[in-house]
């Protein structure tokens, strides 16, 4: 058995722990978690969306612990500035001598939760623009690295809209997945409640590290994908596009803007570790629809037309697989 | 090794799915085979179609040929069945394994020795069933069934195509007997080379004309050009013959007249002749008869034509041998006359052309019969060219006009010295041109025998005569064209079914030849 041979089923191994481990901590979900654990492994970023309590926080948090990594947190806030994000230059005293020095901000960190992104201004948003997609963060003139692995997990809660700033689309472009949180089952409310009310709780443990999780990272960037399956995903794309000829009726009529390659990237990128995540060592068209309606949907900038129709871009993805298929 | 696996495996599935589709295109191909055959059917009700299940069956071959070219032209490719094999639940493995086939990394193997696992295990018989469309197979048998039924129809136009195909097959068959005819005439010593050549040239034209046919009357017109064109190489070479025989009978003071009667194919003066020179013979005594039978013997000597040089030779030993037995004698001039007469008929001529030209004459008489059916059932306007009628009165041929009835088949039949040697072309009338005429219902059918029974005679006996009753005189009005050509078909079955003379049947088919119809 080769080197890689035993990383790969190491790798599918410690996914069904990691797995398991955060279902500790989170009840139901499963999807979620999943999706969270693609997209962590992909090296993107997750929007999480829902009404307050179902968990989101608890969910990053326990991430942070499953994999061993350090975690911080940002309360967005109407009055938060982009210093308190990425840190600020401030005066030091080092041998009598006055000096300015980094002070870092919660930014750098390998998760960050950015809880209610969407209650602080557009420019405090901003900030973390580059440290999402560059992985770097530049205060003054001088740019620092973060740490691999790096990922930021924003949460919003959609109702609540009142003194909240939206975000913009090149914002929501760098979120690899968007994730709809939806309320808990009968029983899983009932496992919840018993969890968190009682005296006994589960201690969740580590079950990999930083190091492992880059080696992940990697090796899922090899799964082939055949021609087949990467010309399904771009016709995917293609097909948001309402300008594009082939693309269906339901997007001309619906659709304002169409994914940008960004999204090709996502849905190539997390199709690959959900393969990896079955233990295959090929994508399947069922591992690309699997990803694209979380890999899509924040991506698809619908008309007033839809809007007032109640169609929504997970239709406008029905619709286009349909439509391939 | 893994690509040779990988291979090994997709082999019988690739043979599987190619089996599939040929099946699928076939039954496609049975149907729409079915759909044409049933149009064709439906059509052939209305319009005469000839050879309609020879088509039918033609169209099948077609249809066959298409369909397993169809299916050989889509065939399925390895990446193809890589496809189809993956959406039997192999999850895209074998399209990836097949495009990693020249990828030697560790991940690649990886996956290539996963998806021959995978292959190993696959049922594909079960996903790939070759069993034909039911609702196609069910759509082409109701089809088929259809076609039978309405195959069952009889229509005029239908049995106007048989007729067709009959003369059809009639017209291959004469082409046989040209090309043997032309084999004949090669061989023919009577004819001169350059006649060969000419009669060789008119056959030859026929059959092209034949090969390359469009039309019937395209046929008749050369049948009856080249029949024309025979006939008169016949009559020229006939014309040399009895002028040369004529001469050798000349040169002999008792078969003197004999001679100009032949020279003027006066048949009914060479009879008077024959009969005159038998009673001359009866006359003369012993030594002018001794010294007529040496004379007839050098005569006969120096004929060519070994029929007539027979007949005086016996003439000559009859007379000198035993003139007291006139029956014998009689016997004798009966036979020098019919000999003679044959000659002026034409008989004997030469095989090849008697043959060419009784070929010629049946082929015409075919196609005139297939214009004279397509005419009656295509209904169609008189606009088109309607030939005029080139034989007959309007002939310009060389007839002597003698008028008599021994009827030399070669167109001796005018008058006046203007006598028509042409035979008529069939002009394209259609049914509506033709003039109507009564035409009896027991026309072309037997009679029923009745006896009519007379009044009683004085011995008490009653005179019984058994006749033929043609049934009632009832009929209808029908175009002219059609009643000539029952009258026609009659007449040449007794031809052949009956003993008739040779002489008399070429006239009878002469006479429906160039009735003008």
């Amino acid at each position: 058995m080769s080197n890689l041979e035993l990383q790969i089923e190491k790798t599918i191994e410690k996914i069904k722990k990691i797995r398991d481990e955060i279902g500790k901590g989170i009840i139901g979900q499963k999807e979620i978690i999943d999706k969270t654990i693609i997209a962590i492994l992909s090296g993107g970023n997750v929007l999480l969306e829902g009404v307050p309590g179902l968990g989101k926080t608890q969910l990053v948090k326990t991430i942070g612990q499953v994999l061993d990594l350090e975690f911080s947190r940002i309360q967005f806030t109407p009055d938060l500035m982009p210093a308190d994000i990425v840190g600020t230059n401030i005066i030091t005293n080092e041998k009598g001598k006055s000096t300015f020095s980094f002070q870092r901000g919660p930014i750098f960190s390998n998760i960050v939760l950015a809880d209610e992104i969407n209650r602080a201004t557009p420019k405090t948003q901003s900030a973390m623009l580059e440290a999402m997609q560059e992985k770097s963060v530049t205060v003054g003139n001088k740019t620092y690295k973060l740490e691999e692995p790096y990922f930021v997990i924003a949460t919003q809660n959609p109702i609540e809209m009142e003194g909240t700033y939206p975000l913009p689309e090149a914002q929501m472009d760098r979120f690899l997945f968007k994730l709809d949180i939806k309320f808990p089952s009968k029983d899983e409310l009932t496992e919840i409640v018993n969890l968190t009310t009682g005296k006994e709780k589960d201690r969740i443990e580590k079950v990999t590290d930083r190091k492992e999780i880059i080696e992940m990272i990697n090796l899922a960037k090899e799964i082939p994908i055949a021609k087949p399956v990467m010309d399904y995903a771009m016709k995917l794309i293609l097909f948001t596009h309402p300008e594009n000829e082939g693309s269906p009726e339901i997007t001309k009529k619906y659709v304002r803007f169409g994914s940008s390659p960004r999204g090709a990237q996502a849905i190539v990128k997390a199709s690959r570790v959900k393969a990896l995540m079955e233990g295959r060592l090929n994508v399947a068209f069922e591992d690309i629809n699997y990803v694209v309606y979380p890999a899509l949907c924040h991506r698809i900038i619908l008309n007033f037309e839809a809007v007032s129709e109640g169609i929504t871009s997970k239709d406008i993805i029905s619709e286009i697989i349909n439509e391939i298929n | 090794m893994l690509e040779k696996n990988l291979f090994k495996y997709l082999k019988p599935i690739r043979f599987r799915i190619y089996l599939k589709r040929l099946i699928h295109y076939l039954s496609y191909a049975t149907t729409l085979w079915s759909i044409m055959s049933l149009i064709l059917m439906i059509i052939s009700r209305f319009i005469p179609i000839t050879f309609l299940f020879e088509k039918i069956m033609l169209l099948a071959l077609m249809f066959l040929f298409l369909g397993i070219l169809y299916s050989f032209y889509k065939r399925p490719s390895y990446r193809e069945v890589a496809l189809i094999v993956d959406s039997m639940g192999l999850k895209e493995r074998v399209v990836t394994a097949l495009e990693l086939s020249k990828d030697n990394s560790v991940i690649a193997k990886l996956q290539k020795e996963d998806a021959i696992e995978y292959l190993k295990k696959i049922n594909y018989k079960e996903g790939i069933s070759i069993k034909p469309p039911v609702t196609i197979v069910l759509l082409s048998f109701v089809l088929i069934l259809t076609g039978v039924l309405v195959s069952f129809i009889p229509t005029k136009s239908y049995i106007t195509a048989q007729e067709i195909e009959e003369n059809l097959e009639e017209i291959e068959d004469k082409k046989k007997e040209i090309e043997k005819v032309e084999k004949l005439i090669e061989k023919d010593n009577l004819l001169t080379k350059e006649e060969k050549e000419e009669i060789k040239r008119a056959l030859e034209r026929l059959r092209k004309k034949i090969d390359n046919q469009k039309e019937f009357k395209d046929i008749t017109k050369e049948a009856i050009k080249t029949n024309k064109k025979i006939n008169e190489i016949a009559k020229e070479i006939q014309d040399k013959k009895i002028k040369k025989l004529a001469k050798e009978l000349g040169s002999e003071e008792f078969t003197r007249n004999l001679s100009k009667h032949l020279n003027n194919k006066d048949y009914k003066g060479l009879m008077e002749e024959i009969a005159k020179m038998e009673e001359q013979l009866k006359r003369m005594d012993k030594e002018e008869i001794k010294e007529l039978s040496k004379k007839l013997k050098e005569l006969s000597s120096r004929i060519e034509n070994p029929k007539v040089s027979n007949v005086l030779n016996n003439i000559a030993s009859t007379i000198s041998g035993n003139m007291s037995d006139s029956t014998l004698i009689s016997q004798n001039m009966n036979n020098l006359g019919e000999t003679l007469s044959n000659i002026m008929n034409g008989e004997n001529i030469s095989v090849g052309l008697n043959k060419a030209i009784s070929v010629t004459e049946g082929l015409k008489n075919t196609t005139s019969e297939a214009v004279a059916l397509g005419n009656s059932n295509s209904n169609q306007s008189s606009s088109g060219n309607q030939n005029s009628s080139t034989g007959g009165n309007n002939g310009q041929g060389e007839g002597t006009g003698n008028g008599t009835s021994n009827g030399s088949n070669y167109g001796n039949s005018g008058s006046t010295g203007q006598g028509g040697n042409g035979a008529s072309i069939p002009s394209e009338k259609t049914v509506e041109n033709y003039e109507k005429v009564f035409a009896p219902s027991n026309l072309g059918v037997e009679g029923k025998e009745s006896g009519l029974k007379g009044t009683l005679n004085k011995s008490g006996s009653e005179d019984i005569i058994k006749v033929k009753k043609m049934g009632d005189i009832t009929g209808e009005s029908v175009p002219y064209n059609e009643v000539i050509n029952t009258y026609k078909k009659q007449a040449y079955e007794e031809i052949d079914s009956k003993v008739i003379p040779e002489s008399m049947k070429e006239i009878v088919k002469k006479y429906f030849a160039e009735i003008a119809y």
